[in-house]
């Protein structure tokens, strides 16, 4: 790898206060026989001067005056040792790890058209500031990614993302030769992704890694004033739009109008999140709009904040009348709803078969899309006519990995975990009594039950005590109607040790791929969606007995069939996982791997790319 | 099928080891069951245990709290407290 100097540049403008946090963890977690550290004091009153004048380990430059941050950064870069890499870092940041220059350096050099490398940053309280930024062409207003999630570790990777913050920014030499600095067009805000779009056009990649989090004070020197910092900020982006409209805009190269459902916690609407982030990033321009409401089987009206930026803009753009393309995303009995010229129902089911209203509407369109071959094959034995593809769901491995962070049990004891809806489908029923009665209470191993119930006859309690369980039996504990943030979900998953999802059938089962991308093994039902990503490889598929009437509460159900899990086999496996614990963690480990190679919404989203491209 | 030329010789050697084998069986099951207190015991010896957790008093909620309220919550917080409930298995 390649060991370049590199020049840390860090401008600071008074608040000694600030500097003197920089440059102590800076000392503390970094090798100082590696790099420069040049200091550029954009004119400071204060104390600073003196204080710098007494540390012998940094190099100052000192501009006359305040030059702002474009042009005070542009004086260090340019004062940087010939030849080195430049890492621009704001003096409100603090270090907060060793290797942290190294792991900066090793994603630079990864390859030879990285350009500019950013970095996780987090706020004191805990939350994540920044990891990466995005600049839509709707509203020109930089958004940063992961902005104030709880730090679970998310977004660990080193991954292209459009922008960075400067913050913390390290240039590699082979663009500073191209690009020698900010622009001079901005006093403040939008220098950053103006340079890194740049760096794009000159065919350098800008990423953030991931391995690298810095703790960011964000005390910069116009935030303390609101109406200086909105009249830079408004003039910059007018600069900024002038620049980069047609560029931005170019970005989407197809465009669908995508009636769903966004704000509700349904899984099409988790799902629909997703998918529409994806599609974004993929190049796809979608236009979102609810498609259920009154006169469908969910009557309700949605609330229009989504919590997101990006998703917000989405559900504001305007579709028009009679889009070209439009997929409806949510059950067949609102395929009918869809406007486009070329239409699309995008459906799935957990039973063998589709309600004949469904076959009906679906008929209707030019062709209907499931997430697997199980709904596929479903959907031609009930009658469907109209092409039916399959196009597979996805993981957010950002927010689903191996490295998010784990409370785990203290006790030391193997955990298993299964998270469901409580109801005839998932077999909770049956995961209760077998775990209890497979182990005693004195083994190491316990299964936690994260349930939620919302129909108020389903007394959830009594139905527990009436199965029958023993004290003496495995242990058992509950997080009941408990609703997790999602991106804190991961840090459930890795709690565990082994996800069981032993229910009926699936029509996806994104808790299932959100447990195996965090690199848990699992025993996983072997019917429905889940043959589509569930194999002996990376998983313990668990056996069925046979189907059976698919008997329960919702009305899509009748006349199908699901499937019988065996309950021997689930206490086989719960035994073997718990006895064999290397194996299963070996399985976990190639279940990650398999989930971030194969199964991301990224894939999914170029999936449906390509189609699009071929309806044309 | 047993041969007729001396087949039976390896059957015999097989049972002497199998009976061998049942007692060594039956005095580590009653070694073991002499550790265990005299209710797991008995109820051992009825069947009532076996490998699992069949048996024993019933198992009964603690601070469980049935609603229909889905309550948005901390995962840091909320696993801390989970591990708290957790029965220690010492105390079976």
């Amino acid at each position: 790898m390649t060991r370049r100097r590199v020049t840390i540049v860090i401008l600071c403008w008074n608040r000694w206060e600030l500097t003197r946090r920089c440059l102590e963890t800076l000392k503390t977690h970094t090798d100082l026989g590696q790099v420069d550290v040049l200091v550029v004091d954009n004119g400071s009153t204060d104390e600073t001067p003196a204080r710098l004048r007494e540390i012998p380990w940094i190099r100052v430059l000192t501009n006359p005056s305040n030059l702002g941050y474009v042009r005070g950064n542009n004086a260090g870069i340019r004062a940087a040792e010939p030849g080195s890499d430049v890492l621009l870092l704001n003096n409100d940041v603090e270090i907060l790890q060793p290797g942290w220059v190294d792991s900066l350096r090793a994603a630079a050099h990864a390859a030879k058209d990285v350009g500019v490398v950013g970095c996780r940053l987090v706020l004191p309280d805990g939350r994540l500031l920044h990891a990466g930024t995005f600049i839509l062409p709707d509203t020109f207003w930089g958004q940063q990614i992961g902005a104030l999630e709880t730090d679970v570790n998310q977004y660990a990777r080193t991954r292209d993302v459009e922008g960075i913050v400067f913050a913390c920014a390290y240039l590699k030499r082979e663009l500073l030769d191209v690009l020698p600095g900010l622009s001079e067009e901005y006093v403040s805000y939008f220098e950053d992704t103006d340079f890194c779009l740049r760096a794009k056009e000159n065919g350098f990649r800008t990423v953030c890694c991931g391995a690298v989090t810095l703790l960011h004070r964000e005390h910069g020197s116009t935030s303390d004033a609101p109406e200086l910092f909105d009249k830079i900020f408004r003039k910059s982006q007018a600069t900024f739009r002038t620049r980069w409209k047609r560029a931005l805009e170019a970005r989407y190269t197809r465009s669908v109008s995508w009636q769903s459902i966004l704000n509700f916690p349904t899984g099409y609407a988790m799902s629909c999140r997703e998918i529409l982030r994806a599609l974004d990033a993929e190049g796809v321009r979608a236009a979102y709009s609810y498609v259920y409401g009154p006169g469908t089987p969910f009557p309700v009206r949605e609330p229009e904040n989504s919590g997101d930026y990006l998703l917000n803009v989405i559900s504001k753009r305007e579709t028009g009348r009679r889009p070209p393309v439009s997929v409806v995303y949510g059950q067949g009995d609102v395929f009918l709803r869809n406007k486009g010229k070329t239409r699309i129902g995008y459906t799935m089911l957990e039973v063998d078969g589709f309600p004949a209203e469904w076959v009906k509407n679906g008929n209707e369109m030019d062709e209907v899309w499931v997430p697997s071959a199980f709904n596929r094959d479903g959907f031609a034995a009930s009658g469907l006519t109209v092409p039916a593809r399959v196009m597979p769901l996805g993981v957010d491995v950002d927010h689903f990995h191996p490295a998010v962070k784990a409370f785990p049990n203290p006790a030391g004891d193997f955990v298993f975990l299964a998270s469901f809806e409580w109801g005839e489908r998932k077999r909770a029923d049956m995961i209760l009594k077998v775990f209890n009665q497979t182990f005693r209470r004195t083994d190491p191993v316990v299964l936690v039950c994260k349930v939620l119930n919302v129909n108020k006859p389903t007394q959830v309690g009594r139905q527990i005590e009436a199965l029958g369980l023993s004290q003496a039996g495995g242990r058992i504990a509950f997080l009941y109607n408990k609703e997790f943030p999602y991106h804190q979900l991961g840090a459930l998953y890795r709690s565990a040790d082994c996800y069981v999802s032993a229910g009926r059938g699936e029509g996806w089962d994104m808790p299932l791929m959100e447990a195996m991308a965090c690199g848990l093994p699992s025993i996983a039902t072997h019917w429905g969606a889940h043959t589509e990503f569930v194999h002996e490889g990376i998983s313990y598929p668990l056996r069925i007995r046979g189907l059976l009437p698919a008997d329960a509460r919702a009305p899509y159900y009748k006349g199908f069939r699901w499937s019988d899990p065996d309950p021997e086999h689930l206490a086989h496996l719960f035994r073997h996982v718990a006895e064999h614990r290397e194996e299963a963690v070996e399985k976990g480990h190639r279940a990650a791997a398999e989930m971030a190679a194969k199964w991301t919404w990224g894939h999914a989203a170029r999936r449906i790319a390509e189609r699009l491209d071929a309806i044309g | 099928m047993v041969e007729a030329d001396g087949g039976l010789a390896p059957l015999e050697r097989e049972v002497l080891e199998l009976r061998a084998l049942v007692r060594a069986l039956s005095e580590r099951l009653a070694a073991a069951v002499a550790l265990l207190p005299r209710d797991e015991a008995i109820a051992l010896a009825r069947g009532e245990s076996g490998e699992g957790g069949a048996g024993g008093p019933p198992f009964r909620l603690t601070e469980w709290h049935e609603t229909i309220e889905v309550t948005r919550a901390n995962i840091a917080a909320e696993m801390d407290l989970l591990w708290k409930r957790m029965p220690p298995r010492e105390s079976a």
